[in-house]
């Protein structure tokens, strides 16, 4: 049921999202579950990609937050589903903010990882018996140089893909990721229709990917030739390929 | 444990993943690889990087949320995601109905002579092949968004999207009897059972002399890639069985389309895959169409 539009209804919850959507939420409407991810999904992004501190058996860590695309996304999945669990809405009152309601699902989420990792590898005393849980996470600070020379071959591989592409497909990459306009801003722009933006950045998306595929390993330049284009945002790369 | 996909197919599922989504069982394949392989996951978080370049944004792209807000959609929204066999067996009365009238078109027009199919000459192929005789089975998708309630909506000879059920009609020259089978091997050369499932293994006998509707509608949006559908069909004297289906899908899968002038498909699989269900080849009519499965 959408949210009453009576004077009421109007005034929003304590945590800022208006009665009706709370409501919605708390019953459990797959719209409401739709906005509350729209609203919350970067911060929590957030939280996983670039982590956190926190003490365990009287130490202090820091989760240096997920490298692994695949765990990121696997780690944000999971956190929203925790939260959407009928238990979960219908425990949340709606007073506090929800954000740091979900940035401690997400870091329980780490934190179970954490523990397991424990159970696998306990600290040894000298005489041979473990020693609780008292592991330290290694901090990583930075990629590794296998993890830069990777974003580097990427990099390389889309400038090589943009090169193939024509006019029209470069301009609606150029105002929809580097300028940032919304789908139907640019469809505006460029005179076309808002499903037909959407479709043809499907089809780019599916282009490139399939390029990436094609290059494959072999596409992979040396290290050495690319490492410069490290740090080149897409705007850049466009500008490299138009000049 | 599953066994593991292969590079080609893990690069193609990990693309479908990323762009439309994968059906939630592949996708749980899927999952359950990129959770164990650091190598598999390390092609994913390619994949993934590329789009970040792509979309301008070096730690983020706005198509991951989008991704992730899929997966806690389908969570949320299991109806679209039912196993094939139910979604089918639900929906036939009413894809039977615009069959009907797809049909008289078939009996009353060219399509007639099965040999001779309007469409020839099309990108999308048609090859219907016996291994006796050619052109004693005949066979055909036909299309239709789905709501089919209403009378008006009109069948598509395989013009195809995700969003459309499909259903099938078939034909078989008279004095050829016998158990029909129907599979397909999508765009990711996964096996598409239609006729027997791994769930019901019941397969109609034919009836000849006139196209005939299948009572089996099948929702595209469930199971099938975006991209080349390969539908293969075999009247035989023994109904195959699932495994038989899987069996000939993953040889054929390897394979490529079948062209103008080649074998039916029953000569290009394994004798001894055959054996049981189709003793002799003489016995058996085969059939195979291909055509696109659009987004």
């Amino acid at each position: 049921m959408p949210a009453s539009s009576s004077p009421a209804t109007e005034e929003l919850a304590p945590n800022g999202w208006s009665w009706g959507l709370l409501r919605d939420f708390r019953e459990g409407r797959t719209t409401a579950l739709h906005e509350v991810y729209q609203r919350h999904a970067k911060e929590v992004t957030a939280t996983l990609r670039y982590g956190f501190s926190f003490q365990a058996s009287g130490r202090h860590h820091r989760f240096v937050g997920y490298r692994s695309a695949f765990e990121l996304h696997d780690a944000l999945h999971e956190t929203f589903r925790r939260a959407f669990e009928p238990g979960s809405r219908e425990r949340y009152d709606g007073l506090r903010p929800y954000g740091p309601y979900l940035r401690a699902i997400a870091r329980n989420v780490v934190l179970r990882g954490f523990r397991s990792r424990e159970v696998q590898f306990p600290e040894v005393r000298e005489d041979g018996e473990a020693r609780g849980s008292e592991i330290e996470v290694v901090d990583e600070v930075g990629e590794t140089p296998e993890q830069e020379v990777g974003r580097a071959q990427v990099r390389a591989v889309v400038k090589r893909f943009l090169d193939t592409l024509g006019p029209d497909d470069r301009q609606l990459l150029e105002l929809r990721f580097v300028e940032g306009k919304s789908q139907r801003d640019a469809a505006d722009l460029l005179g076309l229709g808002r499903q037909q933006v959407r479709g043809r950045e499907a089809k780019l998306r599916q282009q490139m990917l399939r390029f990436l595929r094609k290059q494959g390993e072999e596409g992979l330049v040396a290290a050495g030739l690319v490492l410069p284009l490290l740090g080149v945002s897409l705007a850049e790369l466009l500008g490299e390929v138009l000049r | 444990m599953r066994r593991a996909l292969g590079p080609a197919r893990l690069d193609r599922w990990i693309e479908r993943e990323l762009i439309s989504g994968l059906p939630p069982r592949k996708r749980a394949r899927l999952h359950e690889q990129l959770r164990r392989d650091p190598q598999a996951r390390a092609r994913y978080d390619r994949a993934v990087s590329a789009l970040r370049v792509l979309e301008g944004d070096g730690d983020l792209a706005p198509s991951e949320l989008d991704l992730v807000g899929r997966w806690l959609a389908d969570e949320l929204d299991p109806e679209g995601a039912e196993p094939r066999a139910e979604g089918a067996r639900r929906w036939w009365p009413a894809m039977m109905t615009v069959l009907a009238a797809a049909l008289v078109l078939l009996w009353a027009g060219p399509l007639q002579q099965a040999s001779a199919p309007w469409w020839e000459g099309r990108d999308d192929g048609w090859q219907a092949r016996g291994a006796a005789s050619t052109g004693r089975l005949a066979l055909e998708a036909l299309c239709v968004a789905e709501g089919v309630d209403a009378p008006s909506r009109r069948a598509r000879a395989r013009e195809c999207t995700r969003r459309d059920l499909m259903g099938f009609a078939y034909r078989v020259e008279t004095g050829i009897d016998g158990q029909l089978t129907l599979f397909g091997v999508d765009a990711d050369g996964d096996p598409m059972f239609y006729l027997p499932t791994p769930v019901d293994p019941s397969t109609p006998a034919v009836v000849a002399g006139r196209w005939r509707a299948l009572k089996i509608a099948v929702r595209l949006s469930v199971n099938h890639a975006t991209g080349p559908l390969r539908v293969y069909a075999l009247v035989s004297p023994t109904a195959a069985t699932a495994d038989e289906v899987r069996g000939w899908a993953e040889q054929l899968a390897g394979q490529p389309a079948a062209g103008s002038g080649d074998a039916p498909w029953i000569e290009r699989v394994s004798t001894e895959s055959l054996a049981r269900a189709c003793p002799t080849l003489a016995r058996c009519q085969a059939a195979e169409l291909a055509f696109t499965i659009d987004d």
